[in-house]
């Protein structure tokens, strides 16, 4: 089944960019200057005081949303696949 | 019952989905267009004040914009990767190749000059750094760096020029070229666009008939080959939109939250991560091989696996297209090209260290030298299969 | 077509018909205006600062405004005076009823007079001169203690605007 292997592949190499450049680059942060670390907890807690409670459930909630949408019409257009392929098949 | 979907690989479907994600880039860009302002002192207050926080839905367009263009180029590399695995470069589909380098340099530069558009830190520094390197063009270089720039350091007019390249030169030269790209015009041209005593979209059974084609029973409007696609679309956007609200930190540096400084250079300055390879090859070279400086074997480096990506099929002597899982050299070869490229990526944000330099000169070493071996390598191997 | 094909299209299509509505309602709402143009909805006038029997040029909503401020010396009119205090007060939407020029305002006659056609208001805003027929519109005003806040809708407004229907 080569597409799960090409696809597999692809994940991997994605995860392994992924974590080697958000986790790994903060594993050195620690060492090094404190101004940019203490630059991005401000920056982080600014981003946060900002915004209320409220203004972040909202956002949330349109994220759920949005995603189940987007899961939900993929469900449907799998299930569209299927019923059309049978009935060319017939 | 069978629940597998034939031939339902994302490769087949990275063009299909980098377009929608374009459309999503065009539209959020056009409402971060009606507030940004192209101007040095107000632009970054434009962008992190009035489109974060006053504009309805502001955070929303900028955040669609920026994880867009992240999730463009994963793409892009995943589609660039995937053709040359596939051989997808040779004879019949070298013009695709061509045309995709050209797309791919043209979307460079749109992502380049995008990033420096919100003037925080990190925007002025990359603009900086990156306008100064072509001060080392040999010849004009000097010159070349001004008639960029527009100033002697990056400033209020070349925010000007690079906002025009992005909103108006590039979007247009790269909607041009996908449509070259896709075969979109010469699809049209030989299907739509031919005339006979039948008249136009005739189905092209009753075209070609001399007798009267009997109707059969009519097929669904949307075909499974438009549909899986579409498949691939949602489920893409369904990571996409997750990204977009849970994880929007993959494309905000925390840096760039403070505006630009031109006296103050961070300590630790990178690109997005698209660049960060070529950043790593530029910075690899840290001595000199006798006359030639380090940084001149750097910038050399970089234009050599730019050319070398480029002029793909020149180098691959073996004219089979077929699958690398089916040619063991280049099998080997491809591999290594990846593990390097991302090896580069990572170094290039790690802060610099004595392990970080040589690791980077290693894996540059090894990056030029793929291209270099390239030609021998697939001609030993075509001569090798029978 | 099948039973269930047809519930599958029907649903992509109301997923779809819904999806893009959201879309477009949230395009919608960006485009209206951000905070700092909404900052620009009312705007308050300090009565006790302005200069007596004359006109003060301000701004409402990016449009010019002029405010006579006049006690009993200059002429009263009852459909369009708003009284503060001891003093009466005239507001107007500065651009003029024919086609939209800003009037500018000529001490010795003592009137607008509209640089475009030659339209001529008084100094509380009634039609003199052809081609001028309506007066200068009277914003929505509300009146809290000693200062005029323009604007906001409240029952003085409307009482003026029922009296000049009348």
């Amino acid at each position: 089944m080569p597409n799960r292997k090409i696809f597999a592949a692809i994940v991997l190499c994605v995860f392994v960019l992924v974590m080697g450049l958000e986790w790994l680059p903060k594993q050195f942060v620690a060492e090094k200057s404190l101004v940019v670390t203490e630059q991005t907890l401000k920056t982080t807690i600014h981003e946060e005081k900002a915004m209320s409670e409220k203004e972040i459930h909202k956002r949330d909630t349109m994220g759920y949303s949005i995603v189940g949408y987007f899961l939900l019409l993929s469900v449907l257009l799998y299930i569209k696949i299927h019923l059309q392929r049978s009935k060319v098949n017939e | 019952m069978n629940f597998k979907i034939h031939n339902f690989n994302i490769l087949l479907y990275t063009g299909a989905i980098m377009v929608v994600v374009c459309l999503l880039l065009l539209v959020s860009g056009i409402f971060l267009a009606m507030h940004y302002i192209p101007d040095a002192s107000k632009a970054f207050e434009s962008v992190n004040t009035t489109i974060m926080h006053e504009v309805n839905y502001g955070w929303l367009w900028r955040k669609i914009h920026a994880l867009g263009s992240t999730f463009f180029f994963l793409l892009l590399y995943i589609h660039l990767l995937g053709m040359l695995y596939f051989g997808f470069y040779k004879h019949g589909k070298t013009k695709y190749w061509y045309n995709g380098m050209v797309l791919y340099f043209c979307c460079m530069v749109i992502g380049f000059t995008g990033y420096v558009l919100p003037m925080g830190q990190m925007s002025y520094w990359a603009a900086q750094v990156i306008t100064s390197l072509l001060e080392y063009i040999p010849g004009a270089g000097e010159d070349i760096v001004l008639w960029v720039r527009g100033d002697f350091s990056v400033s209020g007019i070349t925010l000007l020029r690079f906002y025009t390249l992005h909103i108006v030169v590039m979007p247009l030269a790269i909607a041009l070229m996908v449509l070259v790209h896709t075969d979109f015009v010469k699809w049209y041209a030989t299907n739509k666009l031919s005339w006979n005593r039948k008249g136009l979209h005739i189905q092209k059974v009753e075209r070609f008939s001399k007798h009267v084609v009997t109707h059969k029973e009519p097929k669904p409007f949307f075909s499974n080959a438009v549909l899986k696609p579409f498949l691939a679309c949602t489920l893409f956007l369904a990571l996409f939109f997750y990204c977009v609200f849970f994880h929007d930190y993959l494309a905000f540096d925390a840096l760039n939250l403070t505006p630009a400084n031109p006296s103050d250079t961070p300590a630790h300055i990178y690109p997005e991560w698209y660049f960060l390879w070529m950043l790593q090859l530029l910075k690899s070279f840290f001595f000199d091989i006798g006359m030639i400086k380090g940084s001149y074997i750097g910038m050399a480096s970089l234009v050599v696996v730019n050319v070398g990506l480029l002029l793909m099929p020149l180098l691959d002597k073996n004219p089979r297209r077929i699958p690398a899982h089916q040619r063991p050299y280049f099998f080997v070869w491809f591999w290594t090209l990846v593990v390097s490229l991302i090896a580069l990526s990572i170094l290039g944000k790690l802060p610099s260290s004595n392990i970080t330099l040589w690791i980077g000169l290693f894996f540059s070493t090894i990056l030029i030298v793929l291209f270099f071996i390239l030609p021998f390598l697939s001609k030993k191997e075509s001569h090798a299969k029978s | 077509m099948d039973r269930n094909r047809r519930l599958v299209n029907y649903s992509l299509l109301a997923l779809t018909g819904t999806g893009v509505y959201h879309a477009i309602g949230t395009m919608f709402q960006s485009l209206e205006p951000p905070k700092k143009a909404l900052l620009d909805a009312a705007t308050f006038i300090d009565t006790a600062v302005l200069p007596l029997n004359e006109i003060s040029y301000l701004s409402w909503q990016k449009k010019p405004l002029f405010v006579l401020k006049k006690d009993a010396s200059m002429v009263l009119d009852k459909k369009r005076d708003i009284q503060v205090g001891d003093y009466y007060y005239t507001l107007m939407v500065g651009i003029c009823t024919h086609l939209g020029c800003v009037p500018k305002y000529d001490i010795n006659a003592k009137r607008f007079i509209c640089p475009c056609h030659n339209g001529q208001f008084d100094y509380n805003g009634n039609a003199l001169a052809s081609p001028v027929t309506k007066p200068l519109v009277i914003p929505p005003f509300k009146i809290q203690g000693e200062t005029i806040i323009v604007g906001e809708v409240s029952e003085a407004y409307l009482q003026l605007m029922e009296a000049a229907k009348a």
